[in-house]
């Protein structure tokens, strides 16, 4: 069947779409100097281009379409081409990349204009873009692994871009540490898989094949399944790697959009879900994956409550959306395996419009506010910023799962997908059930927290920051180093941003809305709201093979679910609209929790006092060791020569002429002796 | 051909009798001639680099003897008229292991050069006349196709490298010096007795016991010897087993393994960063060349009985190294230590004795040459400027010298293993080769990648991140350069007050063709493989057809035994066929051990796909459990 295949136009030009990206970096990269404020337009290009073959590719996916562009690695027998798959998952990752990427890269244009390194942030924007979208277009594990190495080091030099901040450079290097700490558990995968697969061929196809066909035993493919999912945990920001995204919001916001919101860390889903056809096998695998969805959709839920600022609140969203996703990725037991697939895709796929949006927008108040991102030194900014507010507002109700918007439909998918697990799991039942009520419990939490976060600074009072606000922190806390006086401060404070940042807003919102009337109209015809989204996802490789029975729109989860969701925000809206006393009157109530969940519940403190005291105590011992026992050992061995010449053989340097001349003539004379007995040996 | 690759190990070495030569006041024309040198010598490097081919398995560009096959020009001893006594020979000849070492001493030479264009005051002459008779020990070494030759060479290394860090070293420089040069001796006259009985035994119990000091007919002559105790496993008394463990004493010490690597942090913090970019990047692989040419080329069946010793001691060395360097403050030191974990992964991918892990490993030896040497380079760029190597005394130099943090970060993070980057390619198969050599270490091993990761950016932290701070110079810094702005790359800022000169024409031609080698590799491996595996490939079945006689000599069948004289030279396909798979499992059967089991639980279920691939990897995984 798959020999029958011929690569079509953009199946054979697919490569076309990292290039175009990678070009336009080397080029901003190179001419830097030349282009200087025009060095976002490279960048612009390659990614248009990139957008363009993405929709071709769209209508060309096929379960079966892949191409070998060239062959890359060959050591030994472990041999890597660069080849890539376009089928329905990843044409349809690729067209999301690249215009979102897009979008925000030309948001970025008006948000670091002025930026000393304006340059080189469109250049590793580039370069991103291109590691981004051939993780999604490899069709082998250790192609996807170099991408996503790669993307994990574009993100840490991109959260890093504003080098001189303590805060940012600390950041980055968390960000790539955990991710390391990640990428060993997918390394480990990877060289288990290369072990036992046939031919050492690590590609997508010969993998699921052989897992299909029994070839793989199952106890091999349940270490797999778990060794890609602790991979995935790092990149993907769940317990127990997550602590590294909340930090990386010290980068510029377009970055937190584009890297730390929409695009990178999504991969990790991307992983689990290219890989469904062999962790589908491992149901004991599933449901961890689902609990740990669970777990860490809660835990971020619960500190996204009471953060301050508004861009850490949506990170911690961030990671509880993506808690959401494994979820359903987790529920893909028997014949819901395909549904559940579909479902994490789907949230994956409107989440990055709305968090996009909502990055974008926070962005955008950022701007505003010259820099200034706590929400307590703002407020009522509804009439200053009126298309922030507006497209803020849209992409709050998208995350909190307001009917119709496109946040309610793939909430509801990854609900069904869990409810349908409680039925179809055969001894994980108990995992589901919690899990769903969980689940339900953090969509009214979600909905609380971004209602908060909204009108906390859209409504009430209007306050804009000023230095001698008591919440300001101290003069050089918010300092960019040299970037500080050139960023930030060239326009007044509270003026809505230019229309270079204000159309992306507006074309993101107007996706949000888009999807889900799509949705809405798709209903009727397809007989459910998300067919259209299963139907392109369907021609993805494996995928028609997943377990797939019939599941209708449960009329119970969507009504529960928008009654929590219509409900949080009801409670934000007492709560936050105007300023009252009860918010003041609930952290007395619930002062150790408050404290806890303001404290991000001192995760971050305890690894730091258990794993990394545990490196940096080992290393100082090392070094001990090191410096007083394996070098005094050493010597101490070579001092065993000096020891025995001192006792023995300095007895016979006595500096006596005679007995130099005396023990000289004994030798020779032996030595004549003995040639002449060998002379007399000889006939 | 042969002949330019003869001029090209003893141009150097003539540089450096012209240095003498040359009366020069102030050192600028010594350090010039010794740039042209140098250049030429890389000249005809490339030329050698371009005219090999890379489907040949032998030693190319080596003039043989037309009569008797030999390479090479008779040196020592020999008479033709009765072909009686030793016959030393001076024979040159590169294959895929030594190419890119070769190039790759030429090419770091520049850099060494570079580094030491301005630092570099007193006895200017003769510093470069060090360097440059080091380089020519160094190609002659990698060129070597004789074992005495190789041997002569391998000592007369130390030479120069003692009086280079012994004259223009730090305030220790005389102990490290002396330190370096006993270690590294006492481990070498181990190596030579052991050299001396590879060519004893050949010469006793090969077929037609000749006496050969040529490497390549060594290693063809061992391996199909006549005589059975030499292909004894398991048994540590076995004649291959103690050859292995006097030869490894030398290597060992050089590469450095674990725990005799104290000479090595001692060594570079008192080089010169000439000194230290030759040593980190060349002479290190001086050990590792060894342990492939020699410890697996000819005692391949010691290598195996060593393995589980050999293993730890490597994934000791690479989580040990590392963690010791995240504790330095010194960065020179720190640099110095993550060659100590670097190493111990080539190692470690060596001694997976497949192709897999063994091509990995040549890819690392060149990678960890250009990263290392990179690294070095850079850290000379900021000592010569603010005399000082201590990362608490600076931060932020990103700052004040942009390109040169572009290089520092493109090191590390090929250092690193990022994919895309040189390091990645050399360092994944090698452990993807030890996983299936023993899964154990190569997990052990994997953390040395978060670890490496974790020192490598703590450095970057700490020395370009951050506010700016500089350490103060001392008086005889240099004045404030006006055209400061036309140097810097990014023009992010360069402070008007910056006593610090930008970085330099010459360290810029020092780095950028190694950043260039550091990318190009990581983006397009394949070609580097295709010049190396002919040669590991060649090893490899040396490795596996002495397995397979070893495993018949354990197991004599019933019928007829025919014994397959696999060696180095033809015949690979009879070797290849010959392999009786049927028989593999029960091999694995009785050496199984604890953790190594679940290996061979996985051969089983792989052996029906393991036939579609090559024969030997196949059947090294089948011997994980050895």
């Amino acid at each position: 069947m798959e020999s029958a295949y011929e690569p079509g136009f953009f199946v054979r030009n697919a490569w076309l779409i990292p290039f175009f990206p990678l070009l336009g970096a080397l080029v901003t990269a190179v001419g830097a100097r030349r282009l200087r404020g025009l060095a976002h337009l490279p960048v612009w290009a390659g990614i248009g281009l990139a957008f363009l073959v993405s929709l071709g590719t769209l209508a060309s996916a096929d379960h079966a379409a892949k191409y070998t562009v060239f062959e890359w690695l060959s050591a030994g027998n472990l041999e890597v081409p660069f080849q890539v798959r376009v089928d329905g998952l990843s044409t349809m990752m690729l067209s999301m990349v690249t215009f979102v990427s897009g979008l925000v890269a030309i948001f970025a244009a008006g948000y670091m204009h002025g930026d000393p390194s304006y340059p080189r942030f469109f250049a590793l924007i580039g370069l991103f873009v291109a590691s981004m979208t051939g993780l999604v277009l490899s069709n082998n594990y250790l192609l996807t692994y170099v991408f996503w190495e790669g993307v994990g080091a574009c993100s840490y030099l991109l959260i890093g871009f504003w080098y001189a901040r303590p805060s940012a450079a600390a950041a980055a290097m968390k960000a790539f540490l955990v991710n390391r700490v990640g990428d060993f558990g997918f390394a480990i995968a990877i060289f288990w898989l290369w072990s036992i697969a046939p031919g050492h061929d690590l590609s997508y196809d010969s993998i699921f094949a052989a897992a299909e066909s029994g070839s793989i035993p199952t106890s091999a493919i349940a270490g797999i399944s778990l060794l890609l999912f602790w991979g995935a945990t790092a990149k993907s920001a769940q317990i127990p790697l997550y602590t590294w995204l909340p930090d990386a919001m010290e980068g510029p916001t377009p970055v937190s959009a584009l890297i730390h919101a929409a695009t990178m860390v999504t991969a990790g889903v991307y992983l689990l879900a290219r890989s469904m056809p062999m962790v589908a096998m491992a149901p004991g695998v599933q449901a961890v994956i689902a609990a740990t969805g669970c777990a860490t959709a809660l835990l971020a839920a619960a500190i996204a409550l009471t953060q301050n600022d508004l861009k850490r609140v949506m990170a911690y969203s961030t990671v509880s959306q993506l808690g959401y996703m494994f979820m359903a990725l987790g529920s893909g037991v028997g014949d819901v395996a395909q549904l559940a697939v579909v479902a994490a895709m789907f949230h994956l796929f409107t989440h990055a419009f709305f968090k996009a949006l909502l990055f974008l927008a926070s962005g955008s108040v950022m701007h505003a506010m010259g820099d200034v991102i706590d929400m307590r030194r703002f407020r009522g900014l509804r009439h200053r910023l009126p298309i922030t507010y507006l497209t803020f507002a849209v992409g709050a109700l998208a995350l909190a799962a307001f009917p119709p918007l496109s946040g309610f439909f793939s909430k509801d998918e990854v609900l069904g997908a869990i409810s349908g697990a409680i039925h179809a799991s055969e001894s994980y039942s108990w995992v589901y059930q919690i899990v769903y009520w969980t689940a339900l419990v953090t969509a009214f939490m979600t909905a609380f927290y971004t209602g908060r976060a909204f009108f906390l600074t859209f409504h009430g009072p209007e306050k804009l920051p000023s230095p001698n606000d008591p919440e300001a922190p101290p003069v050089d806390a918010h300092a960019h180093g040299h970037a500080d006086d050139a960023h930030g401060h060239h326009h007044e404070i509270g003026h809505e941003s230019p229309p270079v940042m204000a159309i992306p807003l507006m074309i993101l919102a107007g996706c949000t809305v888009l999807i889900g009337l799509i949705c809405l109209v798709a209903w009727p015809i397809t007989g459910g709201p998300a067919e259209w989204f299963a139907g392109h996802l369907e021609k993805t490789l494996g995928f028609e093979a997943l377990g797939h029975g019939e599941h209708g729109f449960s009329w119970f989860t969507a009504t529960l679910g928008t009654l929590l969701g219509v409900g949080g925000i009801a409670l934000a809206y007492v709560m936050y609209a105007e300023p009252g006393p009860l918010p003041a009157r609930m952290k007395e109530r619930f002062g150790a929790l408050y404290r806890a969940s303001l404290g991000k519940f001192y995760v971050d403190e305890f690894y730091d006092a258990t794993v990394v005291a545990i490196v940096r105590i080992s290393a100082s011992i090392s070094d001990f060791v090191d410096t007083y026992v394996v070098d005094r050992l050493i010597t101490g061995i070579a001092l065993i020569p000096r020891a025995i010449g001192r006792a023995r053989l300095a007895l016979y340097q006595n500096g006596l002429i005679q007995f130099y001349a005396a023990s000289s003539a004994l030798c020779v004379a032996f030595l004549l002796l003995f040639l002449v007995l060998l002379g007399l040996q000889r006939p | 051909m042969a002949t330019l690759l003869a001029i090209t190990i003893f141009l150097p070495i003539l540089g450096s009798v012209a240095l003498a030569l040359i009366p020069d006041r102030d050192g600028r024309t010594s350090r010039r001639v010794a740039m042209a040198v140098a250049l030429a010598t890389l000249a005809c490097s490339v030329v050698l680099l371009l005219a090999f081919r890379p489907s040949v398995e032998g030693p190319q560009f080596s003039a043989a003897d037309k009569a008797t096959g030999h390479y090479g020009l008779s040196w020592v001893g020999h008479d033709p008229e009765t072909r009686s006594g030793p016959d030393i020979r001076v024979a040159f000849g590169l294959d895929g292991l030594s190419l890119w070492l070769f190039v790759l001493t030429s090419l770091l030479m520049i850099t060494a050069i570079c580094s030491s264009w301005e630092s570099v005051k007193e006895r200017v002459a003769a510093h470069y006349g060090f360097l440059l008779a080091l380089q020519t020990g160094l190609l002659g070494l990698f060129a070597s196709l004789d074992i005495v030759l190789f041997y002569i060479f391998f000592e007369f290394t130390l030479i120069p490298l003692f009086f280079l860090i012994g004259i223009w070293g730090g305030p220790q420089r005389r102990r490290a010096s002396v330190t370096f040069f006993l270690y590294t001796l006492a481990g070498s006259l181990l190596t030579l007795l052991g050299v001396i009985a590879l060519v004893v035994v050949h010469y006793q119990f090969s077929v037609d016991k000749t006496l050969t000091f040529s490497i390549p007919e060594l290693t063809q002559g061992l391996a199909a010897l006549d005589w059975k105790p030499w292909r004894e496993v398991g048994s540590w008394g076995s004649p291959q087993v103690l050859i292995f463990l006097l030869l490894l004493a030398g290597f060992a010490i050089k590469v450095p393994m674990f725990p005799v690597h104290t000479w090595l942090p001692l060594a570079h913090v008192e080089a010169p960063t000439a000194g230290s970019v030759v040593l980190a990047g060349v002479l290190l692989k001086v050990g590792s060349y060894g342990l492939l040419r020699f410890n697996l080329g000819m005692t391949p069946l010691g290598a195996q009985a060593c393995f589980p010793l050999i293993a730890s001691l490597a994934v000791i060395g690479i989580i040990y190294g590392a963690l010791t360097a995240l504790a330095q403050t010194d960065v020179k030191r720190l640099v110095a230590y993550s060659s100590v974990s670097h190493m111990g992964f080539i190692v470690l991918g060596l001694f997976s004795l497949n192709q897999t892990g063994i091509d990995g490993a040549v890819m690392q030896m060149i990678n960890h040459g250009l990263t290392t040497g990179a690294l070095f380079a850079c850290v000379g760029v900021i000592y010569e400027r603010y005399h000082t190597r201590s990362m608490n005394e600076m931060s932020g130099l990103w700052n004040r010298m942009p390109l040169l943090a572009f290089f520092l970060m493109l090191a590390s993070l090929g250092s690193a293993a990022l994919p895309g980057l040189n390091g990645f390619v050399g360092e994944f198969p090698i452990l993807v080769g030890s996983y299936a050599a023993s899964p154990t270490a190569a997990v052990l091993a994997a953390t040395g990648m978060i670890l490496g990761a974790f020192y490598l950016l703590w450095m970057i932290r700490k020395v370009l991140f951050g506010p700016l701070k500089e350490p103060a110079t001392d008086g005889h810094g240099h004045e404030p350069i006006a055209s400061a702005d036309a140097h810097s790359h990014d023009h992010d800022q360069v402070h008007p007050t910056s006593s610090v000169p930008p970085i330099g024409w010459h360290e810029i031609v020092g780095l950028a063709p190694l950043m260039f080698l550091i990318v190009a590799i990581g983006v397009y491996p394949r070609p580097f493989f295709e010049q190396i595996q002919p040669a590991t490939r060649a090893i490899v079945r040396t490795i596996e057809a002495e397995r397979q006689m070893a495993y018949e000599d354990e197991h004599p069948q019933p019928v007829q035994r025919v014994r397959r004289r696999g060696g180095g030279g033809g015949g690979t396909t009879a070797t290849k066929k010959a392999e009786p798979k049927k028989a593999e499992p029960k091999k694995a059967e009785p050496s199984k051990k604890g953790e190594e089991s679940k290996a061979n639980t996985k051969s089983e279920s792989k052996k029906a796909p393991a036939a579609k691939s090559e024969p030997g990897e196949a059947s090294s995984i089948e011997k994980g459990g050895r």
